[in-house]
């Protein structure tokens, strides 16, 4: 790569949020056709920093200079005239609209006719067509996004900024959704972009991604940056390293699987499931069909697969949220019927949901309220009032225990980082003192620092004696945590493996077919 | 899903071969056992809005009344009545019905003075004598004559028994006076506002009257009561409220004895409808008047004017014709209900 | 300045600040703001008269308005209220002049029937999963029926003995020490029991909370049945204020019970607001009608008055939201 200007730098930028240094001077250059890599915990400040780079928040101080000529980007769309775009961690489309109409949304090629304007449909289709092609995928512009899965789905979320023209294209944690297949195709536009000269941020919490795809990585810790590297130069355990100041080792909790001797001690499974059928109740679900297994006190049951796998769908089918049509489920060797989460819970097992914010937690509630959420009745005296001295011990309990980061218990979840919201949503649920735990994704999208400790907590659940049902399709994460693992695939289990001597190779294969 | 589609036509053709046989059936049926209609024999359909209201009760006694008397003199009449139930689309099919029944006239009190006028075109394209009663269509030019209340004119007159009544009292003038209306843009409201101050203007700028307020309650009782709290809350010196129907007058005379005041003595009250509730009052003296409208006269009215019209030949000199209006006071509370109920003769009917 | 005021000073800022982030402190404030403008404005707003009206229109809004709250902190709404409240007149009219029942019996005849509204509308929204603005829609409409079924069109006359509701206790009517009562129980039912933490943590994430295992439903089916009681009890005070049972009553109430739940800085898509804000959203726009009529407002310039006091409390109250539909 010639020493060309950079299309894109920024010298000494800071912005300041009440109470904490988001970014604290931090010098950053992009050159033109570069994949540049920015990784960094939560918190660290990759977001903030694209957030200004498109004109959604302001520096405090700092210069942003573009083609070596300084600039202000007060809004979103001087950023787009100034060919900077940003791809969203959250999908930002119109769910019942074409692709096409998505695309050009606000910027639809209009036909004049004597006084009326209207939308070139034609035009529309065959433009959006065209870019699609260029990207070299196969999506059809007339299809409706929200018939597109979340990988296509972002796609058309690149094309939108081709479509504008972008030069340079922020991609926020971009592959946190998708399966590997997606992220290859995705990387492969990438390529096809960086070939046109294109510029990008690519911000990921996947280190092997940096090393796939990025050119340079610039690693931020706690608003400051540490380092900008060649990729070529460095290994992942460096810039792990660099991100915590601490050893990739540490990332996951090792646990020595003891399946034999908890078989031994306990002989009835605290929780047998036999040949579970169950029929989708939505199109976006997976059917499940004839999953068994066991799972004993004390013991962590890791069952992985893909996304679309049916690991969400089994662990809700346990706690009676789907449509079951054929098995049986025992609970210390009794058959039970479970209608839904309220029978659950009588039963001792709780469901941890993968998407927290949509199902775990009610956001506009304090950090207190949710932890006593499902546990009221116990916080109850008489006349259902609320003891709320009780109430209060219970959240600074579990704050402690959990080490959950907040202000106070009187603030709202919403205003947490993802790793305290999931921590909540763990607490609320141990408090009703469960026999068997569920956790879906446990550490999906929150930070490296956040993972360990959630790890570290479902560790200790077992070794407390409760069952717990780990459903992750982080392979490694299964692999150092679970004394028995199952693997998924399109509904169906497709593989048991007492943890030990199994390979992450033999598991992966197992999980893609 | 073939065999499925076979038996859904099979479906469709049992069905439609019902229909016909239904409707072929219905037509030799009505030529056959339809009574042939006698010479002399006249038939009157009266479309009433809702029979569930005593109010239609009377205009429906009027009608019957106006057969019975033209019975006795010797002429055949039949008289069909329908009930619409308030419902726009059932009195047009019920109009559609009169039509081929081929009555001589219909005697419409319409729901709606709008949504029925295409069926009543029809009737008059089929030759057939409309009049409205009671409430009137937007198409003036369908109906040969309108009967029903004038409401200026009623709402003259209650306000004049207010005046009677306050020149009665000795109360100092100029007498101040609260008016409450009721919903705006309806033809009741309209026309009583029109009538209030028919009267009262003069009078304001005589000198004698000072309107302390004029608000809406929606010809509704809990806002009259409301509206009126508020508005004796600004000034408990007033000497009369006058309101566009009764319901409002009974929540101002709530209202004004929650103030700790007479009603009927320190505040005269005058109301309009004359429902139930208000007569009660009147008798108890909380109301000073309010004003009876006949629907009886209405109703007997109606049958008369089309049976002068199809016999006769006769021509109305106006196209209205108003009934007559009763106030109702202390004085006439007990006997005011004959009075509006008792046939009197059409005006500008042609001699016997 | 001395370290000592400053430091006093400091405090007061402190609570001011914690006042202002209270979610009642803006319906205060507007409450507040209105009724010294409105005293300003017209002499007679602050007579011991005026403000005894001020407080017996409110009651009847004021329990329709927490009624509505709840079910709109829910996330739900409801368009029964009206109706509610005129159905459960109705029937408490008609057992205590037919049925010649005593006061108490009929009270609480009324009192069921806005119950047994209310729990057939939870019954629609959590059984047989109808959205609650069709199943109450459907509320509005049969309940009015039932009432003109019911009355024939006609008010029922002859409920002095109603009375107890509107006659003097201490310095102020029956009505109104049952207003402030209802607002002390609405406080501590939504902030210290569990009835009332679940509606709402219901309203600000259902899905969250079938997952924690409890039951949304009965929640809901509870909550229902509870705010129809509220209507009927509005009902009552309805027939005691006009001593007859007028089968209009509470027509287009509805919306006024929304607006009051608006206007107190509950939250339209549930979860957020404070239980004493509808309180204070009543009066409000009680208060706003009271003070057009005392200066003598051309009555169409209300409606546009109203509207516009109605768009600034509106823009108060959702500052700070990123957007709304």
């Amino acid at each position: 790569m010639s020493r060309s200007t950079p299309v894109l730098e920024t010298i000494e930028l800071t912005k300041v949020f009440p109470g904490v240094v988001a970014l604290d001077r931090v010098n950053f250059d992009l050159l033109p056709g570069e994949i540049h890599g920015l990784v960094g915990q939560n918190g660290a400040g990759k977001s903030t920093f694209v957030k200004i780079l498109n004109g959604i928040l302001r520096p405090d101080s700092g210069k942003i200079l573009i083609d070596g000529k300084e600039v202000a980007i007060p809004n979103p769309a001087t950023a787009k005239r100034l060919g900077i775009t940003l791809i969203h961690q959250e999908i930002t489309l119109v769910p019942y609209l074409t692709v096409a109409e998505n695309i050009f949304l606000g910027r639809e090629p209009i036909v004049k006719k004597h006084i009326f304007k209207y939308i070139d449909r034609r035009e529309l289709f065959r433009r959006a067509e065209e870019i699609l092609t260029t990207l070299g995928v196969d999506i059809d512009p007339k299809a409706k996004v929200k018939d597109l899965n979340v990988g296509e789905q972002e796609i058309v979320q690149i094309a939108r900024a081709l479509s504008e023209n972008a030069r340079i294209i922020c991609l926020d944690e971009p592959t946190s959704p998708l399966t590997p297949k997606e992220i290859e195709r995705l990387f492969d536009i990438m390529r096809t972009l960086k070939k046109q000269g294109r510029s990008m941020i690519f911000i990921t919490h996947r280190i092997e991604e940096v090393f796939q795809i990025c050119d340079r990585v610039t690693v931020l810790r706690d608003g400051k940056k540490i380092a900008t590297v060649k990729v070529s130069e460095v290994s992942p355990q460096d810039i792990v390293k660099m991100m915590l100041g601490r050893e990739l080792a540490e990332f996951y909790v090792k646990r020595e699987p003891r399946v034999e001797e908890i078989e031994k001690v306990s002989k009835v499974p605290t929780l047998e499931v036999i040949d579970l059928w169950v029929t989708p109740e939505r199109v976006t679900e997976v059917p499940l069909k004839g999953i068994s297994f066991k799972v004993y006190a004390g013991e962590i049951l890791g069952v992985t697969g893909l996304l679309g796998a049916g690991k969400t769908e089994l662990g809700k089918a346990i706690i009676g949220l789907g449509r079951i049509t054929k098995g049986k489920v025992l609970i210390e060797g009794r058959e039970v019927k479970i209608r839904g989460p309220v029978d659950a819970l009588k039963h001792g097992i709780v469901y941890i949901p993968e998407d927290r914010r949509r199902e775990g937690l009610v956001l506009t509630m304090s950090v207190k309220a949710n932890i006593s959420l499902p546990s009221l009745y116990k916080l109850c005296k008489y006349l259902g009032l609320i003891d709320l001295g009780r109430e209060e011990e219970v959240a600074r309990y579990w704050i402690k225990a959990l080490n959950i980061v907040t202000p106070s218990t009187k603030t709202k979840v919403a205003n947490l980082s993802g790793g305290n919201q999931q921590k909540v949503s763990l607490a609320k649920m141990l408090e009703v003192k469960p026999k068997i735990v569920i956790l879906d994704e446990p550490t999906f999208g929150i930070d490296i620092g956040a993972k360990v400790e959630i790890r570290k907590i479902i560790a200790k659940l077992a070794d407390e004696g409760l069952a717990v049902i780990l459903l992750s399709s982080d392979i490694d994460e299964v692999l150092s945590l679970a004394d028995r693992i199952v693997v998924m695939r399109d509904g169906m289990k497709v593989g048991e493996f007492i943890n030990k001597n199994v390979s992450r190779e033999d598991i992966y294969k197992l999980m893609v077919g | 899903m073939r065999t499925l589609g076979i038996a859904k036509k099979t479906l469709i053709g049992i069905v439609v071969a019902i229909i016909i046989i239904a409707v072929i059936a219905g037509v030799v049926a009505s030529l056959y056992l339809a009574p042939a209609p006698g010479k002399k024999k006249l038939t009157f359909a009266l479309l009433v809005s809702n029979l569930g209201n005593p109010y239609f009760v009377m205009l429906k006694d009027g009608a019957e009344a106006a057969v019975k008397e033209l019975k006795a003199k010797g002429i055949e009449v039949e008289l069909i009545v329908y009930d619409a139930k308030d419902d726009p689309d059932l009195q047009v099919r019920q109009i559609e019905e009169a039509i081929a029944k081929k009555v001589d006239a219909l005697l419409i009190n319409p729901v709606h003075k709008e949504a029925i006028l295409p069926a009543v075109r029809d009737a008059v394209k089929a030759g057939i004598i409309v009049i409205t009663t009671d409430r009137d269509i937007a198409d003036k030019s369908l109906r040969v004559f309108f009967t029903g209340t004038d409401n200026v004119y009623g709402a003259e007159l209650a306000v004049k028994a207010l005046i009677e009544a306050l020149e009665k009292s000795g109360k100092p003038k100029p007498w101040k006076i609260v008016i409450l209306h009721g919903i705006p843009g309806t033809t009741a409201a309209e026309d009583r506002k029109k009538g209030f101050h028919n009267v009262l203007d003069p009078l304001v700028k005589k000198g004698d009257v000072k309107i302390v307020a004029e608000e809406i309650a929606y010809f509704r009782r809990d806002k009259g009561l409301e509206v009126m709290e508020s508005i004796l809350a600004r000034t408990k010196e007033i000497d009369a409220v006058i309101c566009a129907n009764d319901e409002m007058a009974l929540g101002a005379i709530q209202a004004i004895e929650g103030a700790g005041l007479v009603p009927g003595k320190d505040i005269i009250v005058v109301g309009y409808d004359a429902i139930p509730d208000a007569v009660e009052a009147v008798k108890a003296g909380k109301m000073y008047a309010t004003i009876a409208q006949s629907p009886f006269l209405q109703g007997y009215w109606a049958v008369m004017g089309a049976y002068y019209i199809v016999v006769k030949g006769w021509k109305p000199p106006k196209d209205f014709i108003p009934t007559p209006v009763v106030v109702v006071t202390k004085a006439n509370v007990g006997t005011f209900s004959e009075e509006v109920a008792k046939p009197k003769p059409l005006p500008g009917a042609p001699s016997e | 300045m001395g370290g000592r005021s400053n430091r006093s000073s400091h405090q007061a800022t402190e609570i001011l600040k914690a006042f202002w982030q209270h979610e009642v402190s803006k319906p205060f404030i507007a409450f507040l703001g209105l009724f010294i403008v409105s005293a300003v404005l017209s002499p007679a707003f602050l007579t011991p008269y005026n403000q005894r009206v001020l407080a017996l229109q409110t009651a009847p809004l004021a329990l329709l308005a927490f009624g509505e709250s709840m079910i709109i902190l829910m996330g739900s709404i409801d368009l029964s209220p009206g109706s509610t409240m005129a159905l459960a007149g109705t029937v408490a009219a008609i057992t205590f002049v037919h049925y010649k029942q005593p006061l108490a019996i009929a009270f609480l005849a009324g009192i069921a029937i806005g119950a047994l509204v209310g729990f057939i509308n939870g019954l629609l929204v959590t059984k047989a999963k109808i959205p609650s603005f069709v199943a109450t829609l459907a509320a509005l409409v049969a309940g009015r029926g039932m009432v003109l079924i019911l009355t024939g069109g006609q008010p029922i006359v002859g409920l002095r003995a109603f009375g107890v509701l509107t006659m003097d206790i201490g310095p102020l009517p029956t009505m109104v020490w049952l207003m402030f009562f209802f607002t002390v129980l609405n406080f501590f039912l939504l902030t210290y029991t569990r009835w009332g933490r679940y509606i709402y943590a219901i309203g600000g994430n259902e899905e969250a909370v079938r997952c924690s295992g409890i039951n949304a439903d009965l929640i809901k089916l509870m909550t229902f049945t509870l705010a129809g009681c509220y209507y009927a009890i509005a009902g009552l005070m309805m027939d005691a204020r006009l001593e007859v049972a007028y089968p209009w009553t509470g027509w287009g109430a509805e919306l006024d019970a929304i607006a009051s739940s608006v206007l107190g800085g509950i939250q339209l898509t549930g979860g957020v607001g404070s239980p004493i804000g509808p309180f204070f959203g009543a009066y409000v726009l009680t208060l706003i009608t009271n003070v057009l009529i005392l200066m003598g407002v051309n009555p169409f310039y209300q409606w546009v008055v109203k509207g516009i006091v109605l768009v600034v409390a509106a823009i108060a109250l959702t500052r700070g939201l990123r957007y709304v539909k």
